[in-house]
This record gives structure tokens, sequence and C-alpha cells, in this order.
């Protein structure tokens, strides 16, 4: 998958001068650790820094400018007026739109101070998405208070944003605001330093996720960045001495890190968000970092709808990590529809030391990874399908997929009782239902198929009675109401098998309600209520 | 010979049924200056309610629950004026004439133009100790009460 890094006017390409120069290094440092992976993120990501201004590209590698409205502005720049720049943009659409198609990720890094980025910004969001690309928007609301900008301009970038908002789309919105420390008054280029950091840091993260579907499902994505609302990037560093363990200090500071990060704009609850685990320590550190953010994004609310998607890199060089991509809550939004296919030759970030060869993912020698489940149908495959078509699916998974993706067929089976016109795999329906994506469709089924995916899950085999701390002492899992079971999930350390069934239960409690967790079977784990720790190893081979 | 009551009935009549409609027509006099009064107050206090929240709401910062200005409103029925009065608040510098003179007549403009009350004029600002005075003057007689 191809990633681009598009700025916008001279405030955009500021920052991803800045990100550019730390990826840089990162990848650096890398290449010494690990050159098949620092030549995969190499060559993931391309850098294009789009502008009315020619001089203001002197610096950049030719191959990475984008100069746009030639005739409108005489590549003089946009002269300060968000219109003027709008224009430019509308004379030189069609470039701008062939560069998109080339990518199926693009970060858009614009600021509101001035002409081309807050002209141009919404508007290439939106070719972005019209061409169904995952588009993240990052944008930079400027100072109007440490006379950054006048109040016209600060106006004309909250009107930018407003745009974001009315046209659903999320956005990372950088407040200027909050580099000015009183308590710490510092150099702007170090408080630029300090806010770029996270951005190129975490960027580094989220590119490693996005370049390698196989961490996790793109339907998840999907449903993460649909709606409305703010993005929040949180990075930090974990270094534990070699072969060991971190320490709880180190996962507590770094937690603390990635959490706060003041300079965005994220006020509502953490809804569906990306944690990605950089770092070979054991899965009890793992666990530890997973309960510990969550306890910060659950916070007090009893009902938060925090949904973490974890993504894992084993082999990650250093620097070793948290990066988080948090989305505030706004609601349950239908997932984006991505296009995720798209492979073509990217412009290196930097010149590979070798000569280009595919390089095997990290995922080529684990289990092949389906195919995913939100891809765009081309215009070939929706025209054959017509609204009586007779439904074929060889699989409930297919047909979950189909839905997920709108199919029309699909949706009319969905809505009729014909629920034996379908094999239903219980075990299919439990790694479904782990899936954000898959949790969102089961609210569109028909009552008939809502019992018979039910029914199917039930009967695929009993759940183990785990038992579990609730209150200091140990009850099982049967016996657990669902906002207890709720409760413990957010709340409490589970070993990965219990939580897996937990998550399970609580899944069910939320789309069929809590009297559907009384139809399944609990089996003893253990004579003391708990698998032996061999039982459990098998268990994770049988999965 | 004492004139009786009974005599001079008519006069009493007449002097108390033109009192009465003295009473009457003073009465509905302050009642109507009354209620032009409420009037007027309402609408100008309307307008500079309206005035402060939309000047203040781009100021507010996210995930910030506090106020980025005070605001006060001066009435001055008798000639119809109202004095918006703004000050920064919670440290800000915002608003001030020292150094934002031309962001506050732009800020102004823009507030007026999105209320679009035609009855209002505004005057020139002016500094009152760290307060920033818009004088708003309501210029055509406020409908009666319930109308708009």
């Amino acid at each position: 998958m191809n990633i681009l890094l598009l700025s916008l006017g001279g405030g955009g390409g500021a920052i991803l001068r800045s990100v550019k120069a730390l990826f840089r290094r990162d990848l650096m440092v890398t290449q010494k650790a690990d050159g098949k992976y620092a030549d995969r993120l190499r060559r993931a990501v391309s850098t294009r820094f789009l502008d009315t201004n020619e001089f203001s590209l002197t610096d950049i590698p030719r191959e990475e400018r984008l100069l746009i409205g030639a005739r409108t502005t005489g590549l003089l720049g946009a002269r300060h007026d968000p219109q003027v720049a709008a224009q430019a943009l509308e004379e030189s659409r069609a470039e701008v739109e062939a560069l998109l198609s080339e990518y199926s990720v693009v970060f858009v890094i614009g600021t509101g101070g001035k002409g081309t980025g807050a002209g141009t910004m919404f508007p290439v969001v939106q070719m972005a998405r019209e061409q169904r690309k995952l588009v993240v928007p990052i944008f930079v609301r400027p100072s109007f208070d440490r006379h950054e900008v006048e109040k016209r301009r600060y106006d004309h970038a909250l009107r930018v944003i407003e745009q974001f908002d009315h046209a659903k789309i999320r956005l990372i919105e950088i407040l200027n605001d909050r580099g000015y420390e009183e308590s710490d008054p510092q150099p702007q280029a170090v408080v630029w330093e300090r806010m770029n950091l996270p951005i190129a840091r975490g960027l580094r993260g989220l590119i490693f996720v996005l370049s390698d579907l196989s961490q996790v499902d793109p339907s998840d994505l999907a449903t993460l960045f649909a709606g409305e609302g703010r993005l929040r990037l949180g990075f930090s560093e974990i270094d534990p001495r070699p072969s060991e363990e971190p320490s709880d200090e180190m996962i507590d500071e770094a937690i603390r890190t990635c959490w706060r990060n003041p300079y965005y704009a994220f006020e509502r609850q953490t809804g569906t968000s990306l944690v990605c685990i950089q770092g070979d320590w054991s899965n009890i550190a793992d666990a530890k970092i997973k309960s510990r953010l969550a306890a910060l994004a659950v916070g007090s609310h009893a009902d938060s709808p925090y949904t973490p998607l974890y993504a894992r890199s084993l082999r990650a060089p250093r620097p070793w990590g948290i990066t988080a991509l948090f989305a505030e809550y706004t609601g349950t939004h239908t997932p984006l529809a991505v296009d995720w296919g798209v492979d073509r030759s990217a412009t290196p970030l930097l010149p590979a030391p070798v000569p280009l060869q595919r390089v095997p993912a990290l995922g080529d020698d684990q289990e092949a990874t389906p195919p995913p489940s939100v891809v765009a149908p081309s215009a070939s495959t929706e025209a054959v399908v017509t609204p009586d078509a007779l439904p074929s699916f060889s699989t409930f998974w297919d047909f979950a997929v189909a839905i997920n993706r709108a199919d029309r067929a699909a949706l009319k089976l969905a809505g009729t009782a014909d629920v034996d016109s379908l094999a239903i795999d219980g075990g299919e329906v439990k790694k479904l239902l782990g899936t954000v994506w898959f949790r969102a469709v089961v609210p569109g089924l028909s009552h008939a198929w809502r019992d018979r995916v039910l029914e199917a899950l039930v009967e695929h085999a009993p759940i183990p009675n785990h038992r579990v701390k609730l209150d200091g002492r140990g009850v099982l899992l049967s016996e657990l109401t669902h906002a207890q079971l709720n409760d413990i999930v957010k709340r409490t350390y589970l070993p990965d098998l219990a939580r897996a069934d937990a998550d399970l239960l609580v899944n069910v409690g939320r789309l069929w309600g809590a009297d559907a967790l009384r139809r399944f079977h609990f089996a003893d784990a253990s004579p003391n209520g708990e698998r032996s720790k061999l039982g459990a190893l098998l268990h994770g081979l049988r999965e | 010979m004492v004139p009786s009551v009974a005599d001079n009935a008519p006069v009493f009549l007449w002097s108390g049924a033109t009192l009465l409609l003295m009473a009457l027509i003073t009465w509905r006099a302050a009642f109507t200056h009354l209620k032009h009064r409420r009037a007027a107050t309402r609408v100008m206090e309307s307008f500079a309610e309206r005035f402060i929240s939309e000047f203040e709401r781009p100021l507010r910062q996210p995930g910030s629950v506090e106020r980025p200005l005070e605001a006060r409103m001066r009435l001055v029925l008798r000639r119809r004026r109202v004095d918006i009065l703004l000050a920064p608040n919670g440290g800000r510098s915002y608003p001030n004439l020292t150094d934002h003179r031309k962001n506050m007549a732009y800020d102004v403009g823009r507030v007026v133009g999105l209320i679009a009350d035609t009855r209002f004029t505004t005057g020139d600002v002016y500094a009152h100790g760290r307060w920033v005075v818009v004088p708003c003057r309501l210029t055509t007689e406020p409908a009666e009460e319930g109308g708009t």
C-alpha cells in the first residue's frame, strides 16, 4: 500500500519538512537495525509539497513539488487570499486528482493562517474522499490571541474546520495556541519540534499498520475514520534494557505521554481508536499497556464507547513504544467505502540504498490474510448486480462483507427471513464479532437472521467458565451480568483467553440484549475454574 | 340656606366622571409608555445577548469551559441606546483597542452582519477602563408585546 504525505502551502510545507526530517532520522536508525523493515517504510511513503508560490519550494526536490494555478497566480503565491488559492486549485484540479489516484492513504497537512493552506485544505481532502482514499487531514488552527494571524484569517480557519464537520470528515486539528506555555517559554523552533514530534512519530507507527493491512482489519479502519469529529495522535517510547521487560513505571509514563497530547482539539469521549504496540516484550506487558490505556480512555464513564483496535509489531526496530490514533465518539456511522487495492510505485522518501526489490512483508510467514472486506467494488461488479438477482454467498463471512459494502443483493437478503439459504458457522461468527465493522452490520439484519446468527454462536461450543476478579472476589463468567462483564472488560486485567471470551459476551449483550447471555452454555475450564498453562497454549494453537 | 347635596349632584357627577376619565387617560398613557419601554428593553437586551454570543463563539477554545471574554450591557432607554461592554477573560488579550483596533472593527462588522437586525446602528467603539464599549442604537419603534 502506498501512502502520500501531502502538504498544502507554506505552513503545511514547514510541518512536512519537519516531519520528513524526523522520519528520515528514524529511517536511518532503523536501517542499521533492520534494513528490510527500513526499506519497506521508505518505499511505502511519498511526500509532495503543493504550493502556489514556486519560490517557497526552492529547497524541495523537483519531483516532490506540486505547483498549482500557474495562470491564476503566476506561481507567485495566492496573495494570502484563500479564494485565489481555491481558484488555483481548480485550475490544476486534474493534476492533483491524478496524484491522489496513485495512493491508497493520503495525509493532507495544511494550516489556516494565510492563503494556500486555508483555500485548498477542504477541497483537496474532498477530492481524495471522492476517490475513496483513506484520507487523514491534519489542519493547524493558528493562534489569534498570540498575534499569529488577524481575526479575519482566524475566522476563515474556523470556517474550514466547520466545513469538515459539516461534510462529516474526521480531522486532526492542531491548536497553535497550546504551543505557548507561560510556565515553560521556549523559542519557536523548539515549540515546533515539540509539536511536530508526535506527528512524525505517530505517522511512523501508523505507516507500519497502514502499509501492512494484515495488522488490522481494513474494515475496522474504515469504521474508525467514519463520521465527523476529531482525531488525536499519541506516541510514547518504551525503552527497556535488552532482554528485559519494561517496568511498571516505564509503562505508566509511556501511557501518560501517549494519552496526553495537549496540542490537539479533542473534546468528546474516545471512541474507536487504533493502538499500535511496538516492542519485543511479553504479552503481560502488552496487557498492562492495553488495560492502562483503556482505563484512561474510559475514565469515569460507565458506558464509555472506547473500542480499541490493536495492532502489534513483534519485530519492529527501536525506538519501541506505543502509537495511538484516538477518535472522538460522535455516534455510530456507516463505515467509509475505501479503495485499498491500489499498489503502484511511489517516489521514495529517501534514496534507496539497494535496488528496489520486493521485500517479504512482516506477515508473509503467517497465515494468508483474507482480502480486505471494505474494497470499493469496480463499476463492472456493480453493474452486473440487478435488484432481482439471486444472491449467492459461499460463506456467512462473504455475506457479512457484502452487507458491509452495501451490496444491494446482500442487503435485500439480510432483510428477509430466508435464513436457511446460507449455512452459518458459529466459529466464523465468533471471529466476526471481534471486528468493529461486523458489529455495525448486525443491527441491520432482520430478526430472523439475528436469531439464527446467535443460535449458531451458542451452538458452536460452550464458553470456558473462567474465574475472574470482581470487587476483590473470584466469580465465574457465567455468574456475571452484562453490566458486570462490561465493567470487568474495561477496568480489570484479564488473561488473553479470558478476555477474548469476556469480550465476546459483552458484544453479544450489546447487540442482542443482556438476556441473550442466558442462552450460552459454559464449560468448566479446569477443576479450579481456570485452564492449565499447557491447556491455554494448546487452545491458542487450535484457534 | 345651605345647598343640599342633592342640589349639587350633577356637579359632583360631572366632576367625578371627569376625574375618572383623566385617570383612565393617564393610566392608559402610562401603560402604553411602560409597554413600549418594556418592548424596547427586551429588543435591546436580545440584540446585546446575540451580539455577545456571536462575538464570543469563535474565541472559545476546544476543551475549555472558561469563557473567553467578560461581557456587560448598559441600557440607556431614554436614548434607546445599549452599550455592549467587552473585556478579555482568562489571561487572554482580546478584545482590546490597544493592539486590536482593526480586528475589533472587523469583528463588530462581522457580528452585526450575521445578526442582520436593521433596527440597530452601531457607533465607533471606544475604550472605557479595561472594557471595550460597542455603542448600539435602536432606530425604530419596537413591535408591540408578542410581536417581533
